[in-house]
Formats: structure tokens, C-alpha cells, sequence
């Protein structure tokens, strides 16, 4: 009987990781399958590894990015995506298998799978490297052969603010954080500094989930923000953000979205999405083929170990144009979004970058409180 | 500061409470009935998980909330029954069983989350329907009363009857007194007659369906759709609030309540100027607090006995 007991215990437990296996196993999709160079030496092959796509937010765009180098070069390039699975035991080898299929360029990032590919990457200098998201500069320019981007996370929240602060009838604002760090930080700091460059005498509340999950919890803070006065909230909380667009619907204020386009992910509950005004995007799909154009007309290299920021100028961070939100603008409102936009590309504005100054975030809470 | 201790005392906050208390009440009556008859169901966060998924898909691909509901309350008490036949007729641990569920839930439900919307964070391309909220004619009107009363979310009235016949069920019948004693000694119970099995079983579903219903109450009613992991521990924190009142279920609705409220106050704190990661663990203190101040008083009790 125990032994039944143990096999069907087992059992399930096969079950469950075969659940999961079918989608996370490492998996390629692309435009060619052939391994080896033998497609030529003109032709520059390149892979990009991420755990999954299908997330109609950070993943996808990234991914697009790959459409857009297709787009841009045709023939030139061969290029494949990487599905390398939601379990990181599998990354580093997905990222040693890609390495050994002779890529010209491998394109990864993001603060939890880069460390894989620095590892790997340092065993294959030949390769050109692309963190399209790095997170630890240091380790990224020791490994010699990476091209590291990041994105002015202050420039996604000035965006944001912008847009609130322009919107907004009651003079205050509200910004809900996931999990308090320095990366989040930098980004509400600058929506306090964009909602204050409209308008100095704004009022911005700020909240932090404690989590990315807990989509409830958002939604009850979104909804005391509102009780507060709030009228325009932006969410920068992962997951459990959607709880602050839930709230908008239910008490019919406005909220901004993050990092993609969310206002298409809510497609199925179109009373939900129109209280989506517009998203502050990390458009990594620029950014990439920003890198691959570099690449490109350089004579096939990178200028390795520079670890670039990526913002509002070089096409990176950029407003969600979708119909809601030309819709719900007036001309005038559309015009003056616009104007703060190029006083940032000019340099009249200076953001105060919260990352490298992790104590200006509390004063510039306490200035718009 | 001040804007918030007003609030605090207002029938506003009980509202909050109140919405904020159920799926957490659901989550210890579920692990209360379970631990009562002596098999531990610690797969409560992965039931309300896919509850909560199945809930939303359903009602999705039927346009029926009702059928979502029902749908929901099936897988909720198909998960238990996978608990009792592994541990009653197979005899094996429940605990391990426990962890394989909540294991399999948490990718289980990315991967259908995946293949029906595409995504893996969220439902929201999906057309899902939500229970209704109850407005109680007459009542309504009432100026405090009916604000307290009335306006809730389906589930939130069905959450205060359950909890309501289980007192009753459990004080003041004797199948009440098998449920213990099945929990106390299973081999007593049965040298008296007590069918620990079926005592067992009932429990057991009557245990998932539970674990479902709060899944259903925040995709389905609080919230109108799922997000991934969007239970965040509640299911926990029901095992949590269980353990801390033992076999009495007054001290574990007590439990569950002062959660919810240091939730609530919570919040509201995140708003204010004080560190984040030290308000959120409030509600957790607090829970430790009265855990402390409850063997404390048993402690004296026994000693009192023993004199």
C-alpha cells in the first residue's frame, strides 16, 4: 500500500512539473532553424533569450524588438528568439547552448537572468553581447564583450506625471510603487518631478504595495488615494497594479499605466481599459534596435563595457499612443504633453536621478506632499 | 495623521474591514473545519489560486457568473477530494500532499492562464463576469445600518451564514462533537461508533468548497479578474489564524478579524510618510501579539489546574 501510496504521490507531482514543462522548457521559434554559419558570413545571426513571451508587457516588447531589426535590415539578419523557461535552473544552459550555436549576436538582460548570461559570455569572447536591461554595470563591463542599455526609469516617471499633472482637476495626484527599492524609487521620483514641472504646487500621494502581487491591496490604496482627493494615479507595481486600474473603474478616476501598453491588455473588459488614459513605456524593441544599428553601421562590433542609459530621446520611453488616450485628450492637452516632452529631449528639465541619490527620493515625497 | 484616526473611526473603515476581513475569514474557516476533524488541509492558498482562475475562465467562456461560481466551487472541492484520497485511502501525509497541491496550482495556473488568454500575468483580455452585489431593499436606506448592512458583495453575506452554521454545526450538534473528536483521537472516535472517514470527508469538502469561494470573492467580486498570485498569502494567513485559535473558533474568526483590520489601517499608513516595509509588517505583529497573549493566559490556565 505505501508503495501505491509513493507512486502516486509521485505521480502528481510529475504531473504538476509536466504542467509546467510544456510551456517553460527552453523552446526557439524564429526564422531559422538550421544550426551551424552555414548560412553564410554576410548574414548576422541573432538570438534573443528571454524566459517566456506572451506577457503583453515587458516580454512582448522586447520581443517586438526583433521584428523591428527584421524590418529594418531584411536578408541581412537571421533572427531567433530563446524561450529559455520560468525556472532559472534551466537559463544558464539555455544561454551555453545558444552561445555554442555560433550567434554574431546575443541579446538578453533584465536583473534576473543577466547574471547567466555574463557568465556565459565571458567564455565566448567572440560573440557581441547585448544586455538590453542591465542591472549590475560592474559585472556587465567585466565580461568584456557586453553592450549594456538601461532605461531613465526617472524619464518613465516623468512621463507619467507630465500627463497626470496635466489631466488632473484636483491638483493632486497619486502614484502606487510595488516593492519598495532604489530602481522604483528613481521612477516615482520622477513623476513627482514631472507632475511638478507642470504645475509646482501639485500634491502627489505615494504608496507602496510591499509586493507585486497582492492586486487587492493596490486596489483598496488606489481607492484611498482617491478618497484622498486623487483624481489621476499612476501604478508602477507589476502585477498587483491592475488592482489600481480596477479602482479607477469603480471610482471613475484616471490611471496611468507602466513599462507596456496596458490599455490592450485589458481588452476583454473594455470598461476597465477606458479608464486606462495612457501607459509610460520602456520601449526595449527601440532600444535593441537602436543596439543592432550600432552594430551595424560599425563595422560589426560594440563598444563593449559601455553600459548606456536609454531614454526619452533615443525613442526608448515613450507615452502609449492608443486611441483612448487621443481620444480622451483635447489638441491643447496633447500640444502642452508634447512641449514637457521636448524640454526634457533639449535639457531644459534636469531630473534628479533618485538610483544615484536614493536619499533625494524621500525629499522630493516630502516637497510634494 | 489626524485625516487617518478620523477615519479610522468611521463606518467607512468597518466597510473596508469588511471587504478586505472575508476572503481571509474564508480562508480560516477552511482551515478550521480541516484541522478540527484532524487532517490538516494546508493546500488552501493553491485551492483559492485556481478557484480564483477557474472562476474567472469559466464565467468567461459560459457569460454566466453563476456557472463561473459553480465551476469554481467544483474545483474547489475536487482539490480537497484529492486530499482525502490520497490520505485516507492511501495513507499518506496530508502535509505533503498540501505542498504538491499548492506547488501545482502556482504554474498550473500560469499555464492555463496561457494558453486561454495568451498571457501569463492576467485575464483581462477575457470577457469574465462578476457575482452580483447584494442591495437589501428597505435596509439600504437606513443612514449607518444599512451602509453596514447592505451593498456587500455576494459572497460576503454567503461568508457570514457559513460561519454562522458552522458555530452552530460545530457547538451545538452532535455531528459537531464527532467533527472533534474524529480531530482529537481518530482511533477513540472510532471504537465508538464514529465514522472517521465520512466525518472526514464532509469536512474536507465542505473545506474546499470554502478555500473556493474566497478564490471567487477576489476575482469574482472584489476584483473582476485574475491576476497571477493574486491570493498573495491570504490562504496562508488562514492557516495562520486556524493555528492561533486551535479548536475554537471564536479565537479564530477573532484572529481573522484583527488581521483584517491591521490590514485596513495599513493601508491607509502606506499613504503617510512612514517606512513602507515596517507598516506592512503590522498585521503580522499583531497576529503575534495576541498569539503571545493567548498562551500566556493557557499557560496560567493549566497552571491554575494543576494547583
Amino acid at each position: 500500500m505505501k508503495k501505491l501510496t509513493t507512486l502516486l504521490l509521485t505521480g502528481v507531482m510529475a504531473l504538476g512539473l509536466a504542467g509546467c514543462g510544456s510551456t517553460e522548457g527552453t523552446t526557439t521559434t524564429g526564422t531559422t532553424t538550421t544550426g551551424g554559419t552555414e548560412a553564410g558570413d554576410d548574414v548576422v545571426r541573432i538570438a534573443l533569450l528571454l524566459p517566456f513571451v506572451g506577457d503583453q508587457s515587458y516580454m512582448d516588447v522586447t520581443n517586438n524588438g526583433l521584428n523591428l531589426v527584421k524590418e529594418k535590415y531584411g536578408d541581412q539578419v537571421d533572427t531567433v528568439l530563446v524561450e529559455m523557461g520560468r525556472d532559472s535552473a534551466s537559463w544558464e544552459t539555455s544561454n551555453l547552448q545558444t552561445a555554442q550555436e555560433g550567434y554574431d549576436i546575443i541579446i538578453s538582460g533584465n536583473f534576473e537572468y543577466e547574471p547567466y548570461m555574463i557568465q556565459v559570455a565571458a567564455q565566448f569572447p567572440d560573440i557581441a553581447y547585448i544586455n538590453f536591461d542591465y542591472s549590475d554595470p560592474e559585472a556587465n563591463k567585466e565580461a568584456g564583450n557586453i553592450y549594456g542599455m538601461t532605461y531613465k526609469g526617472e524619464e518613465i516617471g516623468y512621463l507619467a506625471g507630465v500627463v497626470a499633472a496635466i489631466k488632473t482637476e484636483s491638483n493632486i495626484v497619486g502614484c502606487v510603487g510595488g516593492q519598495e527599492n532604489p530602481s522604483l524609487q528613481n521612477m516615482l521620483g520622477g513623476f513627482i518631478q514631472g507632475a511638478q514641472t507642470v504645475n509646482p504646487d501639485i500634491t502627489v500621494v505615494t504608496g507602496w504595495v510591499g509586493d507585486f502581487n497582492d492586486t487587492a491591496k493596490a486596489k483598496e490604496i488606489a481607492g484611498n488615494m482617491f478618497d484622498q482627493g486623487a483624481d489621476v494615479i499612476w501604478q508602477c507595481a507589476g502585477g498587483a497594479g491592475n488592482g489600481v486600474f480596477e479602482a479607477a473603474a469603480e471610482d471613475d478616476f484616471w490611471a496611468i499605466g507602466v513599462d507596456s501598453d496596458q490599455y490592450t491588455a485589458l481588452s476583454g473588459r473594455p470598461e476597465i481599459a477606458a479608464k486606462i488614459l495612457t501607459s509610460s513605456e520602456k520601449r526595449c524593441d527601440n532600444a535593441i534596435l537602436d543596439a543592432v544599428t550600432r552594430y551595424m553601421e560599425n563595422d560589426h562590433t560594440l563598444p563593449f563595457g559601455d553600459m548606456v542609459s536609454m531614454g526619452v530621446a533615443e525613442g526608448a520611453v515613450g507615452l502609449s499612443e492608443n486611441e483612448n488616450y487621443l481620444n480622451n485628450m483635447t489638441e491643447e492637452e496633447l500640444a502642452e504633453v508634447d512641449s514637457y516632452e521636448q524640454m526634457l529631449i533639449d535639457g531644459e528639465v534636469e531630473l534628479i536621478d533618485c538610483q544615484a541619490n536614493p536619499d533625494q527620493f524621500e525629499v522630493l515625497v516630502a516637497s510634494a506632499a | 495623521m489626524d485625516g487617518i484616526l478620523g477615519s479610522i473611526f468611521s463606518i467607512d473603515f468597518l466597510v473596508v474591514v469588511i471587504r478586505v476581513g472575508v476572503p481571509l475569514v474564508f480562508a480560516s474557516l477552511a482551515a478550521y473545519v480541516a484541522s478540527l476533524v484532524g487532517l490538516s488541509n494546508i493546500a488552501i492558498e493553491g485551492i483559492m489560486i485556481m478557484s480564483a482562475l477557474s472562476g474567472v475562465l469559466i464565467s468567461a467562456f459560459t457569460g454566466s457568473a453563476w456557472i463561473g461560481f459553480f465551476g469554481a466551487a467544483a474545483i474547489g472541492i475536487f482539490m480537497a477530494l484529492v486530499i482525502v484520497f490520497f490520505s485516507m485511502r492511501l495513507k499518506a501525509d496530508p502535509i505533503m500532499i498540501g505542498i504538491a497541491l499548492n506547488l501545482f496550482a502556482t504554474d498550473f495556473s500560469v499555464w492555463l492562464m496561457l494558453i486561454t488568454t495568451g498571457t501569463k500575468g492576467m485575464t483581462g483580455s477575457l470577457p469574465s463576469k462578476v457575482l452580483p452585489t447584494v442591495h437589501i431593499p428597505f435596509i439600504e436606506d437606513i443612514p449607518i445600518l444599512g451602509q453596514l448592512i447592505s451593498g456587500h458583495y455576494l459572497l460576503t453575506y454567503v461568508c457570514v451564514a457559513i460561519a454562522i452554521i458552522i458555530w452552530i454545526v460545530v457547538y451545538k450538534t452532535p455531528f459537531g462533537l464527532r467533527m472533534k473528536a474524529c480531530g482529537l483521537d481518530a482511533t477513540a472516535a472510532e471504537s465508538v461508533g464514529i465514522k472517521v472517514n465520512k466525518v472526514r470527508l464532509i469536512a474536507l469538502i465542505l473545506s474546499g468548497f470554502l478555500a473556493a469561494c474566497g478564490g471567487a470573492y477576489l476575482s469574482m467580486g472584489y476584483l473582476s479578474f485574475y491576476s497571477d498570485n493574486m491570493t498573495a498569502g491570504r490562504g496562508w494567513i488562514g492557516i495562520a489564524a486556524a493555528a492561533v485559535g486551535g479548536g475554537n473558533l471564536g479565537i479564530v474568526l477573532l484572529t481573522t478579524v484583527g488581521f483584517a483590520i491591521a490590514q485596513a489601517i495599513v493601508n491607509m499608513l502606506i499613504l503617510t510618510s512612514l517606512p513602507t516595509d515596517l507598516v506592512n509588517t503590522i498585521p503580522y505583529i499583531c497576529v503575534l501579539i495576541g498569539l503571545v497573549a493567548l498562551s500566556i493566559r493557557e499557560y496560567h490556565a493549566r497552571r491554575g489546574k494543576v494547583k
